[in-house]
C-alpha cells in the first residue's frame, strides 16, 4: 500500500502541474492589481466561490455550487460587456404627471430589490469570454422555458464568437444557490472587471 | 548443499516450486544468493512462505515503477536541466508573490473605513479586520424618473469613494428632480429649495452630491428606498460622524 500511495503520489505531483498552479495564482494577483487602479468593483471567479472586491480589498463572497468551464491554464481578466438576464429586470419609472410619493417618503414597492434580480443571467465580456449563471431550481415552467431561450442565445453567441476566429473565448458556467445569483447579478455592472 | 536439497525439491514438488527454476548456471548462482537469507535448517527458497516471496515481488515492482516515475517526472520537464529552470522559475514566482502581496496589503485601509453593501442595506464601519459598526441603512430605490425632457436615475453608486465632506445639521438644498418628482414646479429662487431636518444631525459627503446622512423615516431603513444617498438611524450616524475622519474611505458594492 505504501508503495501504491508513493507511486501515485510521484505521478499526481507533477512539478510542471504545480508551475501552471502557482502561475495561476502570481497571474490573478497581478489582475487584482491591475483592477484595484479602478474605483468599480470587480470579481475574482474561482471552482468554489466568487470574490468581490473593491479597490484591491475582498469585500463580499458569493458559494459557487458548480462550475464548469473554468480553465486550469493561465488566469484572464476582461470587463463585463453585456449582461442577459432571463425575464427581465423590473424597472420603476416615474414621470413628473403621475407623482404618488414626495422626495422623501417612497414606498418600497416603489424601489428596485435584490430580490429583483434574475436567479439566471448570461454575461457577455469584452474578450468574448460568455458566462452562463444558473440557479438549478425549478421555478416553474414559464421560468424553465425562457432558460432554454437564454441557453439557445449562449449557444448562439459562444457560436458566432468562435466564427470570428476567437478560439480564446470561453464558455463558463456557474451553478449558484437562487439569492447567490441574484446578489451577483446585483453586484455587476458593464465595465466591471472579471478575473476568471 | 543447500543447492541440491533444493535443486531436488524444486524438482520434486513443481506446483510448490518457486518462479526461480535453476536453468542455468547465472540463474543457480541467483538462488544460492537468495538462499542465504535462508536460515540452516530453516525453509529452503521452496519453502519461503508464498506471501514472502509475493512481498518480495510486490517490493520488485514498486521499486521498478518508482523508477520509471521518476523517469517520467524527469522528462515532463526535460531534464535535469529543466528541473533547475524550474526550481529557478519557482523562486521567481514566489518572490512576486511576495511582491504582489505587499503592493496589494498597501492599498488596504489603514484607518476606519466604510464598508457599504447596497444588496442588504446594510453599513459596517472597520478598523482592520474589526467592525466597529454594523448598521441597517437605506440605499438607493433604482427609479428612474423622467420629467422635463430629462431622466434621473435613483441608484446608490457602487465603487470606491472618499469621505470628502462633514456637517452638522445639514440643509437640504432640493434639486431640481425633488420637485419634478412631486409634480411641483422647479423653483427660481434658491431659498425655495431649502429644507431643514430631513437629513437628520449629520451628513457626510463622499461626491457628487452623494451623503450618507440621517432620516425622519426610521421604519424604511433596510430598504432600497433612497434617492442614491444612504440613509441611517440617529445613533449608528452619531457613532459614525464622530468616528470616521475626513479623507476615510468608503467601498460600495
Amino acid at each position: 500500500m505504501r508503495w501504491a500511495l508513493l507511486f501515485s503520489g510521484l505521478l499526481a505531483v507533477a512539478p510542471n502541474s504545480l508551475g501552471l498552479d502557482r502561475e495561476r495564482t502570481a497571474q490573478q494577483l497581478r489582475y487584482r492589481l491591475e483592477l484595484a487602479a479602478g474605483s468599480l468593483p470587480y470579481l475574482l471567479i474561482t471552482p468554489g466561490s466568487t470574490v468581490i472586491f473593491v479597490k484591491g480589498l475582498q469585500v463580499k463572497r458569493l458559494p459557487i455550487r458548480e462550475a464548469t468551464g473554468l480553465g486550469h491554464g493561465k488566469s484572464r481578466a476582461s470587463q463585463v460587456e453585456t449582461m442577459m438576464p432571463v425575464a427581465p429586470v423590473r424597472k420603476i419609472i416615474l414621470r413628473a404627471d403621475e407623482p404618488r410619493f414626495d422626495s422623501t417618503r417612497v414606498a418600497p414597492d416603489e424601489a428596485v430589490s435584490v430580490d429583483d434580480m434574475p436567479k439566471s443571467f448570461l454575461v457577455e465580456l469584452r474578450d468574448g469570454s460568455l458566462f452562463y449563471v444558473r440557479s438549478g431550481a425549478w421555478h416553474g415552467v414559464s421560468y424553465w422555458f425562457r432558460e432554454k431561450i437564454l441557453q439557445l442565445r449562449l449557444t448562439w453567441s459562444y457560436l458566432g464568437v468562435i466564427l470570428t476566429g476567437n478560439l480564446d473565448a470561453s464558455l463558463i458556467q456557474l451553478e449558484m444557490d437562487g439569492s447567490w445569483a441574484r446578489r451577483l447579478f446585483w453586484t455587476l455592472q458593464k465595465g466591471s472587471g472579471v478575473i476568471y | 548443499m543447500s543447492t541440491t536439497r533444493s535443486s531436488r525439491r524444486l524438482g520434486e514438488d513443481e506446483d510448490n516450486a518457486c518462479w526461480l527454476e535453476p536453468r542455468t548456471e547465472g540463474s543457480r548462482q541467483l538462488r544460492d544468493l537468495l538462499e542465504v537469507d535462508c536460515l540452516p535448517g530453516g525453509p529452503t527458497i521452496s519453502e519461503v512462505p508464498l506471501a514472502r516471496s509475493h512481498g518480495r515481488l510486490s517490493a520488485g515492482i514498486a521499486a521498478f515503477l518508482i523508477l520509471i516515475a521518476a523517469a517520467v517526472r524527469l522528462l515532463s520537464v526535460g531534464g535535469s536541466q529543466a528541473t533547475d529552470r524550474f526550481s529557478s522559475n519557482a523562486a521567481a514566482l514566489r518572490d512576486e508573490f511576495s511582491a504582489l502581496e505587499l503592493e496589494l496589503e498597501s492599498l488596504e485601509p489603514k484607518g476606519p473605513y466604510i464598508l457599504i453593501d447596497t444588496a442588504e442595506n446594510r453599513l459596517y464601519l472597520k478598523q482592520g479586520e474589526k467592525i466597529l459598526l454594523d448598521a441597517v441603512c437605506s440605499t438607493g430605490s433604482g427609479r428612474r424618473l423622467r420629467a422635463a425632457g430629462r431622466s434621473w436615475s435613483f441608484d446608490t453608486p457602487k465603487g470606491h469613494f472618499r469621505i470628502l465632506s462633514k456637517e452638522d445639521d445639514p440643509i437640504w438644498v432640493k434639486p431640481d428632480w425633488a420637485f419634478l418628482e412631486e409634480g411641483k414646479p422647479v423653483p427660481t429662487r434658491e431659498e425655495d429649495r431649502v429644507e431643514k431636518g430631513v437629513l437628520g444631525e449629520h451628513a457626510l459627503g463622499f461626491g457628487d452630491g452623494y451623503f450618507i446622512h440621517g432620516t425622519l423615516y426610521t421604519r424604511l431603513l433596510g430598504q432600497n428606498v433612497t434617492h442614491g444617498c444612504i440613509r441611517l438611524g440617529r445613533e449608528d450616524l452619531d457613532y459614525l460622524n464622530q468616528t470616521v475622519p475626513l479623507n476615510a474611505e468608503v467601498y460600495i458594492y
